[in-house]
C-alpha cells in the first residue's frame, strides 16, 4: 500500500505555450509542441515528446506533401530542447516508448505500424526528412493475432517486451522488440477484459498492466499474461471518475495517473484503485523559453522594443496565467525518474507536476 | 427504374441536406414524403455525430487553432450528423447573417454556428435578438464602439439592409434610429486589459452607454431599446417577403443577387406570397414555413434550377460516395475544397456573403468543382461508387451505350443533359468498348461515364 494520506502534487512549470506554433526564434527552441500525444522518459534525463502534428499533410512548397508539425521532440524536464528527430515521419503518431539502447518506438495508427527510430538522429529545423529515418517499422493491418487495426498506446513491461493497444481491434497485444506476436487479450465489450477503444497503456515496477478503456470510461488493471484484476474510474461520484480517459503512468510508489480527457484534468488512483486526489492544470505562467519566444515577437514583428512593448510582455504573462490555466484537452502522460508527472496538453505544451510526500 | 418517390426524396434531400447515400434514400422510402420532411424538422430526434471520436482523432478540430481546423470541424459534421436539416439551417443563415474569421475570433465563430443551430429553425424574432446579442457579430460589426454619444450604425445599417427588410424599406434616419436603439449592446472581452484585439466572449449589455431618449423609427415613436426594434422589423411586411425570397433562393431555385431585388421580382412571386402569408401567420416561427416550402409544388417541381454552392459540392459528394465517414487524414485535403471553388467556409468575403447561383460557376474555380467530384466518382473502391457501379451493371444493358448512360444519370438522380453532352458521353463509350469487355473494364467504363457527367454543367445544378 502506498503512503496515500501524506502525498500532496503541486504545480512546477510548463514546457512549450498554449499554440500549436514550433516556437523557434532568434532566443532559440523553445521547446514548442503540435498537438502532443505521447511521452516518453528515458533514464539519462530526456524526455521524447510525440507531437501528432495537424493530422493530415499539406503543400508547403515541397515536392511533396508534409505535415511539418508532427515530430519527435528531445527536451529535458527544464526545457532544454536538444531538437527534433522524425519530422514528418507518420501519418497518425500516438505513442512513443523507450526500448533498449535508448532506441525509440512509436506507433501509427492510421499505418498500422510501429516505428523505430535512433533518439540522436535531429533534423534541424525547419527542414522536412522525406527519407525514412526508421530503424525498421514492423506491422501489418488486420485482426489476426500478430496484426494490427489502430495501435494506440505501447509500453515495454515483463522481459522486455512491447505492449500495444490495438485498439480498433480493441485487444492488447504483446510483441518482443523486434516485432515477434508473442501474446494478446481482450474483445469488445463492456464487461472485465473487454475494451471499447482503448488508447493509453503502461506497465507498472509489479510487471502489472493498467490499460485505459476510452470507450467504457475506466482503467483496467491486467497480470502481465493479462489476467482481468480490477477496474476503475466508474464511480458515481464526479469527483472520482473518468470522463473518456487517454494516457496512463504509474509513479516509483506505485500511484497511478489518467489524463482525464473528457473531463480536462489528470485523476491519481493508489495502485489498488482507489481514487487519491485530482490535479486541474493550475498554470502559473508561460516559462522563460516561451517568454523569450513571445518577447522576440512582439519586439521583432511588431512595434519594436519600448517601454509599451516590455508591458505588452507582462500582460501577455498575466493572459496566460489567467485565461490558459486549466487544461484543454490533456493526453499523454509520463513519469521521470525522479517521479515528475509530465502531462502533454493541446495543442502545444507539457504541465509539469511534482509530487510531496 | 427508381420509383417516383425515389426522385421525389432525393430532390428534398439534395436540398434540405446535402444530398444522401443510396442505402439512405431506400431507407428514407419505406414512409412518406411527408412523413420524411417531418422527420427533418425534428432534428433533436435523430442522434447526434459522434464528436468525441471525432476529437480524439482530429484534435485540432477541439482546439481551432486555426480557420482551417475550425472548417474540419463544420464540414464534418455536415457530412456526418444525421440532423440533416440543422445543419443545412445553419448554413442558410451563414450565408444571410455572414461573419468572417478574417476578423472575429475562433470561438465566437463557433459560437455563433452553435447558436444558429440551436435558433435556426425556431423563432425569427428569437433568432434576431440572439443575432443583435451575438458576440461575433458585434464585434463583426462594431456593435462595441456605438455609444449614446457617438452612435456607429454598421449593426443598424445591415440589420435593415441585410438581415432583415432590404434596401428601400427604411430611410438613412431609420438606420440611424436603429443605431441609437442598440447602443450598449456590447460583450465582455475575453482578455480584459490585453492591447490587441478583442476577443468576444459573451454578450454584455452596458445601460450607462445605452441612448434612452426617444426614437422615431419607421414611423413609430418611443423610447425604443434593440428589441423593441426588433419588433417594429417584424411588423413590416417586407420582413417576411425579404426572408422568404432568401428561403427560396436557398432551397428551391436561384434568385438573383441580393443587391439586385429592389429592381427585379421575385421569379416566383405567389410562392413568396405563400411562403410569406404562413411566416407572418405562424408568428415568425420558421418551421412552419419550412414544412409549407418542402410540401410545395413549387419545391417539388424545381428539381435541378439551382446551382449547387461549394461547400454542396464537396458534402454532396461525400455522402454521394459515402466517403470519410469517419476520421480520416484525408479530410486535410477536403478542407480546403470548397475553399478553392470559391467558398472560404466561415470566412465570406463581406458582410453580403457570398454571391451565389450561376456566380459560383462563372467564375475560374469551375475546374476544381470538377475535378474534386471527377476524381470522386471514378474511384470505384469508394463505398458510394460501388453501390452505383452495381446498380448500372444490374439496370443498362451493357452492349447499349445509352442504356448505360441512362443508368448513370438516374443514379446520379435522374439527371437531365443537352443533347450535344449525352451524345459525347455515349461516343466515348463507344470508342473505349472494345478496349475491354471484362468486368472491371466494364466497371471502369461505368464509373469513367460517371466522372464525366461530373463534370458536365447540369451536374452543377441541385
Amino acid at each position: 500500500m502506498v503512503a496515500i494520506k501524506n502525498s500532496k502534487w503541486r504545480y512546477s512549470h510548463s514546457i512549450g505555450r498554449q499554440t500549436a506554433e514550433h516556437n523557434e526564434s532568434v532566443f532559440g527552441r523553445t521547446g514548442g509542441f503540435c498537438y502532443p500525444v505521447g511521452i516518453a522518459a528515458s533514464d539519462d534525463g530526456f524526455l521524447y515528446v510525440l507531437s501528432r502534428g495537424f493530422g493530415y499533410k499539406e503543400d508547403l512548397g515541397h515536392e511533396n506533401l508534409v505535415d511539418a508539425y508532427m515530430r519527435i521532440s528531445k527536451v529535458t524536464v527544464d526545457e532544454d530542447h536538444v531538437g527534433d528527430i522524425a519530422r514528418n515521419q507518420f501519418t497518425w503518431p500516438s505513442s512513443i516508448a523507450v526500448g533498449k539502447n535508448g532506441l525509440l518506438f512509436c506507433s501509427d495508427e492510421y499505418e498500422n505500424v510501429i516505428k523505430v527510430f535512433p533518439n540522436d538522429s535531429i533534423t534541424p529545423f525547419p527542414e522536412v526528412n522525406f527519407n525514412d529515418d526508421h530503424i525498421t517499422k514492423w506491422g501489418i493491418s488486420g485482426s489476426e493475432n500478430g496484426h494490427l487495426n489502430g495501435p494506440t498506446g505501447i509500453c515495454f513491461g515483463e522481459n522486455n517486451n512491447l505492449f500495444v493497444v490495438d485498439s480498433n481491434n480493441n485487444r492488447i497485444q504483446v510483441f518482443t522488440d523486434e516485432g515477434e506476436f508473442v501474446n494478446c487479450w481482450g474483445n469488445i465489450g463492456s464487461n472485465n477484459g473487454e475494451f471499447n477503444k482503448p488508447w493509453g497503456i503502461v506497465c507498472d515496477n509489479n510487471r502489472d498492466v493498467y490499460v485505459v478503456d476510452w470507450g467504457n470510461n475506466r482503467v483496467q488493471k491486467f497480470s502481465s499474461e493479462g489476467k482481468h484484476i480490477l477496474n476503475f474510474g466508474m464511480s458515481n461520484n464526479y469527483n472520482h471518475s473518468l470522463n473518456h480517459p487517454a494516457g496512463v503512468a504509474v509513479d516509483s510508489e506505485g500511484f497511478v495517473y489518467v489524463t482525464d480527457w473528457g473531463n480536462k484534468r489528470v485523476q491519481i488512483y493508489s495502485s489498488d484503485g482507489n481514487f487519491v486526489s485530482s490535479l486541474g492544470g493550475d498554470i502559473e505562467a508561460i516559462n522563460s523559453k516561451a517568454e523569450h519566444y513571445v518577447w522576440w515577437r512582439i519586439v521583432g514583428n511588431i512595434q519594436g522594443d519600448s517601454p509599451e512593448t516590455r508591458n505588452l510582455l507582462k500582460q501577455t504573462q498575466s493572459e496566460t496565467k489567467k485565461y490558459h490555466c486549466d487544461f484543454f484537452a490533456p493526453s499523454g502522460i509520463a513519469v521521470d525518474q525522479n517521479d515528475n508527472i509530465i502531462i502533454a496538453d493541446d495543442p502545444g505544451r507539457l504541465i509539469i507536476y511534482k509530487k510531496e510526500s | 427504374m427508381k420509383s417516383d418517390l425515389y426522385k421525389s426524396v432525393s430532390h428534398l434531400m439534395r436540398r434540405a441536406s446535402f444530398g444522401a447515400s443510396h442505402e439512405l434514400l431506400e431507407k428514407l422510402c419505406n414512409q412518406s414524403y411527408e412523413e420524411t420532411v417531418e422527420q427533418l424538422l425534428e432534428p433533436e430526434s435523430q442522434p447526434d455525430y459522434d464528436e468525441l471520436t471525432f476529437f480524439r482523432y482530429h484534435p485540432m478540430a477541439q482546439t481551432l487553432y486555426v480557420l482551417r481546423h475550425a472548417q474540419l470541424n463544420w464540414l464534418y459534421r455536415m457530412t456526418n450528423s444525421q440532423r440533416y436539416l440543422q445543419e443545412k439551417m445553419a448554413l442558410f443563415w451563414h450565408h444571410i447573417f455572414a461573419t468572417a474569421m478574417s476578423k472575429v475570433s475562433r470561438d465566437a465563430m463557433q459560437a455563433q454556428i452553435d447558436m444558429f443551430r440551436n435558433h435556426g429553425m425556431g423563432n425569427y424574432k428569437t433568432l434576431l435578438i440572439e443575432l443583435a446579442k451575438d458576440p461575433a457579430m458585434i464585434f463583426w460589426l462594431d456593435n462595441q464602439e456605438n455609444h449614446k454619444d457617438a452612435p456607429n450604425e454598421n449593426w443598424g445599417r445591415e440589420l435593415l439592409e441585410l438581415f432583415s427588410l432590404g434596401v428601400g424599406h427604411y430611410t438613412e434616419k431609420d438606420v440611424f434610429e436603429c443605431a441609437r436603439a442598440f447602443t450598449g449592446w456590447s460583450f465582455i472581452n475575453e482578455y480584459e486589459g490585453i492591447p490587441s484585439p478583442p476577443v468576444p466572449r459573451e454578450f454584455q449589455y452596458n445601460s450607462d452607454d445605452h441612448d434612452n431618449r426617444e426614437k422615431t423609427f419607421l414611423g413609430h415613436t418611443g423610447n425604443f431599446n434593440g428589441e423593441d426594434i426588433i419588433d417594429i422589423i417584424l411588423k413590416q411586411p417586407a420582413c417576411a417577403t425579404f426572408i422568404t425570397r432568401h428561403l427560396y433562393n436557398f432551397f428551391v431555385a436561384d434568385e438573383p443577387e441580393v443587391p439586385k431585388w429592389p429592381n427585379e421580382p421575385p421569379r416566383d412571386h405567389e410562392a413568396i406570397e405563400y411562403l410569406s402569408k404562413v411566416f407572418v401567420e405562424s408568428n415568425y416561427e420558421i418551421k412552419p414555413v419550412l414544412r409549407a416550402l418542402f410540401n410545395s409544388d413549387f419545391f417539388k417541381e424545381a428539381i435541378y434550377q439551382k446551382v449547387k454552392s461549394p461547400v454542396e459540392i464537396v458534402v454532396g459528394t461525400l455522402k454521394l460516395t459515402e466517403h470519410l465517414g469517419s476520421p480520416d487524414p484525408e479530410w486535410g485535403l477536403i478542407i480546403k475544397a470548397p475553399d478553392s471553388m470559391g467558398q472560404d467556409l466561415l470566412n465570406p468575403p463581406t458582410v453580403e456573403g457570398w454571391h451565389t447561383g450561376k456566380e459560383w460557376i462563372n467564375s475560374g474555380a469551375f475546374i476544381n468543382r470538377v475535378n474534386f467530384v471527377a476524381d470522386k466518382l471514378k474511384n470505384t473502391e469508394l463505398p458510394g461508387v460501388k453501390t452505383i457501379v452495381e446498380n448500372v451493371k444490374q439496370n443498362a444493358d451493357h452492349s447499349i451505350p445509352e442504356s448505360i448512360v441512362d443508368s448513370c444519370l438516374e443514379e446520379l438522380g435522374n439527371l437531365k443533359l443537352e443533347n450535344d453532352t449525352y451524345k459525347e458521353l455515349i461516343d466515348d463509350i463507344k470508342s473505349a468498348e472494345s478496349s475491354n469487355g471484362n468486368d472491371s473494364g466494364i466497371n471502369h467504363r461505368i464509373a469513367n461515364t460517371l466522372s464525366m457527367i461530373a463534370g458536365t454543367v447540369e451536374y452543377q445544378f441541385c
